[in-house]
């Protein structure tokens, strides 16, 4: 059980289709902030297409491929992509060392959707769906 | 009451993927051992019409897959009555154990819902 009270992120939109993946993140922050714990984000349906490494936005836009990137980075929140949704969509991850392609951001990593359910097992993890 | 996690399925069945991503998002919840119940609103009531003809277009019946959610260990599954009603619809029960609610019975589902997901 975790002691302080955390969240777990469900974010089923594309990053630019909609404001959520944007949304979320400013959740995030706002809620450390407070001292809530993240404890992962999860990305499903069209939500995986935040974790292409293509991303590429113009200079005087908002990168929402590097505002995931510092979350990740400043304050240890796991990035999980769905692997089926993914793929499905075009985002592969395979082993590149082993000669396999991969166009999954380095910063998220590819699992099952077990990772997101098995979470919710613990009563104070409240998940939030974006 | 248990703690249940509530999947809202509220896409009708082959117009996207999300009647699909709902179906498996359940299935990896309930595998996990959670208690998972199912409801479906809006035109996510379609995909309880037993006369689908999917294979025309390509597709596999989502019906005949929702019709092995109890094998699942899904066995709650219900569905928004005036989502029925609003769209005319004369559902029967099949293959698949639904229960119809009232807009007061959802509510408090939902009100006592743990975590909820909606597709």
């Amino acid at each position: 059980m975790s002691a302080k009270p955390s969240f777990s992120l469900f974010v089923s939109k594309s990053p630019y289709d909609s404001r959520n993946a944007e949304s979320a993140i400013t959740f995030c922050h706002a809620a450390i902030q407070s001292g809530y714990v993240i404890k992962q984000v999860f990305f499903y349906q069209s939500g995986v297409q935040n974790g292409s490494d293509y991303l590429s936005v113009n200079t005087d836009e908002v990168s929402v491929k590097s505002r995931w990137s510092e979350l990740h980075h400043t304050h240890n929140v796991p990035l999980y992509i769905c692997v089926t949704a993914a793929t499905r969509r075009g985002i592969l991850y395979d082993d590149v060392s082993k000669g396999g392609k991969s166009n999954l951001a380095s910063d998220f990593e590819a699992v099952g959707m077990s990772e997101y359910f098995a979470a919710l097992h613990d009563t104070s993890v409240k998940g939030i769906q974006f | 009451m248990n703690a249940y996690l509530l999947i809202i399925s509220t896409h009708a069945p082959y117009h996207s993927s999300a009647a699909i991503d709902a179906l498996e998002a359940a299935l990896a919840a309930s595998n996990v051992g959670l208690d998972t119940r199912l409801l479906f609103q809006s035109d996510g009531v379609y995909q309880l019409l037993g006369l689908q003809q999917a294979e025309t277009i390509g597709h596999r019946s989502i019906y005949k897959k929702l019709s092995a959610l109890p094998l699942f260990d899904i066995e709650h599954i219900y569905v928004d009555g005036p989502s029925i009603d609003a769209r005319s619809l004369q559902l029967s029960q099949g293959a698949i154990p639904w229960l119809e609610l009232n807009k007061n019975e959802i509510l408090s589902l939902i009100k006592n819902a743990q975590n909820i997901l909606v597709f």
